[in-house]
């Protein structure tokens, strides 16, 4: 059962077009990636999501009905935006607590759940530390602590890992994941490397330019990447190099480019381009074993995302 | 459409009722924007130099009859010009601060209606800036207070209409801040305006279209001084406040309700 459904959603700020058309659908008990560049709309949709803005055309459902200042449909969000947004003056517990009692004012329970939530994101030793003195991953931790702590069952990150060091990205995940979990707690959240949320989504959405490009499994949206042509540069002695390319010239479609750039008198390096970069990581292992010719490195040169988005689009 | 259904809301044990949830809410809310004023350099600036002339009375001595001059120095320099410019600066920034330091998203995503999130600030703008205008008319008293007698009615009375001035101008710039880009000049062109006819009243009735022409007219049901606009009783005035009070509040309500906070 989805439980965001949006269709045929357009939002234009001045003459920038921030979505176009664009279609989504989340099933509950989920957890979707929302990938693409910069610019490319995930904001957009997650504040039209959030009910922080309305689409100019089209329609937006979250729990069947329209978000925009909805408080029925707010009890059941909890929503982590991209930018410091909370105030610098107060602690983390005043922090949570602050929000909290807008959000459940004099419930039963609530410094109980304000405790738990700080506990379950591992801010509890820095509970009275001031926002202003908190590291990056640390605030983040505290605003997911404030949007847990009205329980809600959909949770929506705009871009939580940019900015983090590893141990914080990976903090923040295996809280997700738990929170998924053992909460059922559907999540949406944004970012703008694959990488991030490719273990953790169950299902990733690619946009660019205000649009969808492609959705699936992580498994299928890995493939569709992996037809983009890869440039993959080898380094090994010079008779070593010559005979590794040799064979892969020979393997039909499998290089579209191929550079030597000398490296000494000994080592030669190989430069190539690839729509086949699985099947070339195969053949490249192959072919180094069966001709004896150890390869000394191996580096695949990063394109830009906003480059492999261009690629899905043609 | 197959989403999945809404729950019915149920009320639970010990959860309190939709008015008086919304009243806590609202409460809470409050307590929130009044703890930004307290921390908020703003108000800091605000107080210190609402003190100054309390300062340069000290340093000068006051001119005799003390009285009169406390009760004038009120009115022209606090009613006229500085709470309408603590009005203009906290008035405007009312929501706008809260926007461009992104703490309203957190407001907004909350399980909270936009037009309580307005009129809760409202009322904080307000009490924040009646308590900046009772600080410095107490030090402006004090300070006036060590060479002459005055009686401390005279001071209490101006607290009313501080708090009736406060009330009309931060819901014109809160206003302002809100539909405009640029509120701070047009609240400037304002208050200017207002000054002008301050000016003109003097020579004809311009005091009717003035502002503060009708706060200090209302004023005198609280405060212990003489004010005339021909032909307006005090509480016409009141009234006249009241409404432009309730109309800038309900417009600054449609236009946040519908405020794309992108």
């Amino acid at each position: 059962m989805p439980i965001i459904r949006i269709e045929e959603a357009s939002k234009q700020y001045g003459e920038v077009v921030a979505i176009s058309r664009f279609n989504m659908s989340v099933k509950g008990g989920s957890i979707t990636g929302f990938v693409g560049p910069n610019g490319a709309g995930k904001t957009t949709t997650i504040r039209v999501v959030t009910g922080l803005t309305k689409p100019d055309s089209g329609s937006v459902s979250v729990f069947g009905e329209n978000p925009f200042d909805n408080v029925g449909i707010k009890e059941r969000i909890g929503y982590v935006s991209e930018h410091d947004d909370l105030y610098p003056w107060a602690t983390v517990r005043e922090s949570v607590k602050m929000l909290a009692q807008i959000s459940m004012p004099r419930q039963p329970g609530l410094i109980d759940a304000i405790d738990r939530a700080i506990e379950e994101v591992g801010m509890t030793k820095f509970a009275e530390r001031k926002v202003s003195a908190l590291s990056k991953g640390m605030k983040q931790r505290t605003k997911i602590a404030a949007a847990l702590t009205h329980a809600p069952s959909l949770l929506v990150l705009d871009e939580p890992l940019s900015g983090l060091d590893p141990l914080g990205r990976r903090r923040i995940m295996d809280l997700l994941r738990r929170l998924n979990r053992e909460k059922q707690v559907t999540i949406l959240i944004s970012s703008h490397v694959l990488e991030e949320l490719e273990h953790l989504a169950s299902r990733i959405t690619l946009i660019h330019r205000g649009q969808t490009i492609a959705e699936g499994d992580p498994d299928r949206i890995r493939k569709l990447l992996y037809q983009y042509p890869h440039e993959i540069q080898f380094k090994s002695l010079a008779e070593d190099t010559k005979r590794i390319a040799s064979g892969l010239v020979e393997i039909k479609g499998l290089v579209k480019s191929l550079t030597f750039m000398e490296q000494s008198d000994e080592l030669l390096e190989c430069r190539i381009v690839t729509p086949q970069p699985e099947l070339f990581y195969d053949e490249l292992v192959r072919l180094a074993v069966e001709r004896k010719a150890p390869i000394i490195q191996l580096d695949t040169l990063s394109e830009s995302v906003e480059r492999l988005f261009e690629f899905l689009v043609s | 459409m197959s989403a999945e259904p809404i729950q019915t809301p149920v009320q639970k044990e010990g959860e309190l009722s939709s008015p008086l949830k919304a009243l806590f809410r609202g409460l809470y809310l409050l307590r929130l924007f009044l703890l930004s004023f307290v921390k908020s350099r703003k108000s800091q600036v605000l107080t210190i130099l609402g003190l100054l002339p309390a300062i340069v009375m000290i340093a000068l001595g006051v001119p005799p009859p003390a009285q009169i001059f406390f009760r004038d120095f009120v009115q022209t320099l606090y009613i006229s010009l500085l709470i309408p410019l603590s009005g203009l600066l906290l008035g405007t920034a009312a929501l706008s601060d809260e926007i461009e330091s992104h703490t309203i998203v957190q407001l907004v995503t909350r399980p909270v209606r936009r037009i309580e999130i307005l009129i809760w600030r409202f009322f904080a703008t307000v009490i924040a800036g009646t308590i900046i205008s009772i600080v410095v008319t107490s030090g402006f008293y004090v300070s006036i207070s060590i060479s002459a007698e005055i009686p401390f009615e005279m001071l209490t009375g101006f607290w009313p209409v501080c708090a009736v001035c406060n009330a009309v101008y931060c819901s014109i710039f809160m206003l302002l801040g809100i539909a405009l880009k640029r509120p701070l000049v047009w609240g400037v062109v304002i208050t200017l305006y207002e000054q002008l006819l301050g000016v003109v009243a003097i020579f004809f009735e311009g005091a009717v279209f003035s502002l503060s022409g009708h706060i200090l007219n209302y004023g005198q049901l609280f405060a212990d001084y003489n004010y005339n606009i021909p032909d307006w009783p005090p509480l016409m005035s009141g009234w006249i406040l009241l409404v432009i009070v309730l109309v800038c509040i309900a417009l600054s309500g449609i236009l946040f309700r519908v405020k794309d906070l992108a």
